[in-house]
């Protein structure tokens, strides 16, 4: 087997044993991100040098013979909306295309204080807005399993690199489902922290009070690995939570017994493809002959959150990019005569489609007239759909769900219709809503051979134990890999 | 959602629209408001505003002087600068 279709857990255990070295591991990342990124076209920038350099120094740190973590000397990709000092961070926009961050992400640098070696920046949805990652100028991520397919979105390139060993194992960030959805599509672990349990110091925002960073990786121990470095407290993040210490691998094999897994009726009696629900459901039931007991749930409000979504996201976002006018950084329109023009030229044609629509949206619902009847009716909606989880929990331990409708659409099918995207988020942005832990685990394929998850939504900080049911659905699933 | 509308919005977010692009502009946030305005007619009782579910703490740091960040580091990503400064068109029009 192909070191690089190993597991972080697998690679730590080849590097101790001193069968392969940090930078020979890394060159074999660098030559099959040659050899592959020009079809699936996860990487937008890859730090050949710099990579290069971080393996020496993880092997001098290996040598030394020191404690060190399990991602000294591990590859990885970083989506590229998490800033990293010196090293471009474009948020896959025109308005960000030639940034060079001065600082770095608080994520980033608790994985580089590990060893961890960052081999580039990952392709998406221009600053975060979308689920296929098209809307990119560096053009679509194609998904590994069949490049006519999308990869998701948007950390399309997050999860692709992983799922087509051209990294050990990524960041991506979600504010509606944008880990969930493309770890599903691209038959890999995607997980979103509680709101608050990873730093967003360094996080492009998107939606401040939903946007979260959270890894992606080829198995769920793997993800419990990454989560013991990049998550606790930050005082550099004002909304970061100062939670005790956990360690994410302790128990997880210590299975799942009578566990109480509640089934939100109003999403599996949503619109979905005949085999998502099948695999959902086959994938319950092999838990439920473990011991684990199924029940239906309630959640009524669910059935609004994707406009009370839009309306909170697109609204904080016309907040968030109103810094970009084109004068301390970003793009910058050079024939303009006033710096009224200079701010609506710049932005105009820095802004990509998706981004302006999102802007507008945003602007015209905190607008006066409106902030009423949208804004303010859509922060009484998510009290509702927290209150909704909250009582539900009063008596299960864990939700389950679908990631998303479908598997993997063909590339452009869906990118024309604004809103046919849009409402396939229904089963994602519940989570974000109410800042809820949510994690996808492959559990099948689709008839057309596509990777399917099944996602695990917890209670508050109870990511210990979304981890541990996400193993037992891998052990009794296994995992998938392309080709086998 | 009429030009009108999008033109205002637009406006205040300081993005130009040209005239070419306003029907398709329109013709997108009418079908995206109006699937929000679902939201309107919605009975949400006594609900509570929920604005964030972490109530932010302010940061502050201990009051000592230290080594700021080097000014050039900071401005090196603006287009147009002179003397350690941004440069930008006139600002109050004749």
């Amino acid at each position: 087997m192909s070191i690089c279709k190993k597991t972080i857990k697998e690679t730590a255990e080849l590097l101790r044993s001193k069968k392969i070295g940090t930078v020979e591991l890394t060159d074999e990342y660098l030559n099959e991100i040659r050899k592959k990124n020009p079809t699936i076209n996860s990487y937008v920038t890859i730090c050949n040098e710099e990579a290069v350099k971080a393996a020496k120094a993880s092997q001098k740190i290996l040598d030394s013979g020191e404690a060190v973590s399990l991602l000294c000397g591990i590859p990885m990709g970083l989506k590229d909306n998490i800033c990293t000092k010196d090293i471009k961070t474009t948020c896959a926009s025109n308005m960000l295309k030639s940034y060079i961050p001065p600082y770095s992400a608080t994520v980033y640098e608790r994985l580089q204080q590990e060893g961890a070696v960052l081999l580039g920046k990952l392709n998406m949805d221009e600053f975060a807005m979308g689920s296929s990652s098209e809307c990119t100028i560096f053009g679509p991520v194609r998904n590994p399993w069949n490049s006519e397919y999308v990869a998701g979105g948007s950390s399309g390139g997050s999860a692709a690199s992983v799922a087509a060993n051209l990294a050990t194992f990524s960041l991506g960030s979600d504010t509606g489902g944008s880990i969930r959805q493309p770890a599903s599509f691209c038959g890999i672990v995607g997980l979103k922290p509680t709101y608050g349990r990873v730093s967003r110091y360094g996080l492009v925002a998107f939606a401040s009070s939903l946007d979260q960073i959270g890894p992606m990786t080829k198995d769920v121990t793997d993800c419990a690995i990454v989560m013991n470095v990049i998550s606790g407290y930050d005082n550099k993040d004002s909304t970061s939570v100062n939670t005790s210490y956990e360690d994410f691998i302790e128990d997880i094999d210590s299975g799942i017994g009578r566990l109480r897994i509640g089934l939100p009726l109003e999403l599996f009696n949503s619109a979905m493809d005949d085999d998502i629900k099948g695999a959902v459901i086959s994938t319950l039931r092999r838990l439920e002959s473990q011991g684990a007991i199924l029940q239906d749930v309630s959640l009524p409000s669910i059935l609004n959150s994707v406009p009370a979504y839009y309306l909170i996201s697109s609204s904080e976002a016309s907040s968030n990019l109103a810094r970009y006018d084109g004068i301390r950084y970003g793009y910058r329109n050079e024939k303009a005569e006033t710096v009224s023009e200079l701010y609506r030229m710049s932005r105009a044609e820095g802004f990509g489609g998706e981004v302006k629509r999102r802007v507008l949206a945003g602007t015209y619902a905190l607008s006066s007239g409106y902030h009423d009847e949208l804004y303010n009716k859509a922060l009484k909606v998510r009290t509702l759909i927290s209150n909704e989880f909250s009582l539900v929990y009063e008596n299960i331990d864990i939700i389950a769900a679908p990631v998303y409708p479908t598997a993997a659409f063909k590339i452009g099918e869906k990118v024309i219709d604004p809103l046919k995207m849009l409402v396939s988020e229904i089963f994602t942005v519940g989570a974000n809503l109410a800042g809820l832990p949510a994690i996808s685990v492959p559990c099948g394929l689709s008839k057309d051979g596509l990777p399917i998850g099944i996602q695990l939504i917890g209670k508050p900080f109870s990511e210990k134990l979304m981890i541990r049911v996400g193993y037992a659905i891998e052990q009794e699933m296994g995992r998938l890999e392309i080709g086998e | 959602m009429d030009k009108k509308t999008v033109r205002k919005m637009a406006d205040v977010a300081n993005i130009h629209i040209d005239d070419n692009e306003l029907e398709s502009y329109v013709e997108d946030m009418d079908l995206i408001m109006g699937y929000m305005e679902q939201l309107k007619n919605l009975h949400t009782g006594e609900a509570e505003l929920k604005e964030a579910n972490s109530l932010p703490s302010n940061g502050f740091r201990e009051d000592f002087p230290h080594i700021s960040p080097d000014r050039d580091e900071l401005i090196k990503n603006a287009s147009v600068t002179q003397d350690g400064c941004f440069k930008v068109p006139v600002v109050v029009e004749p």
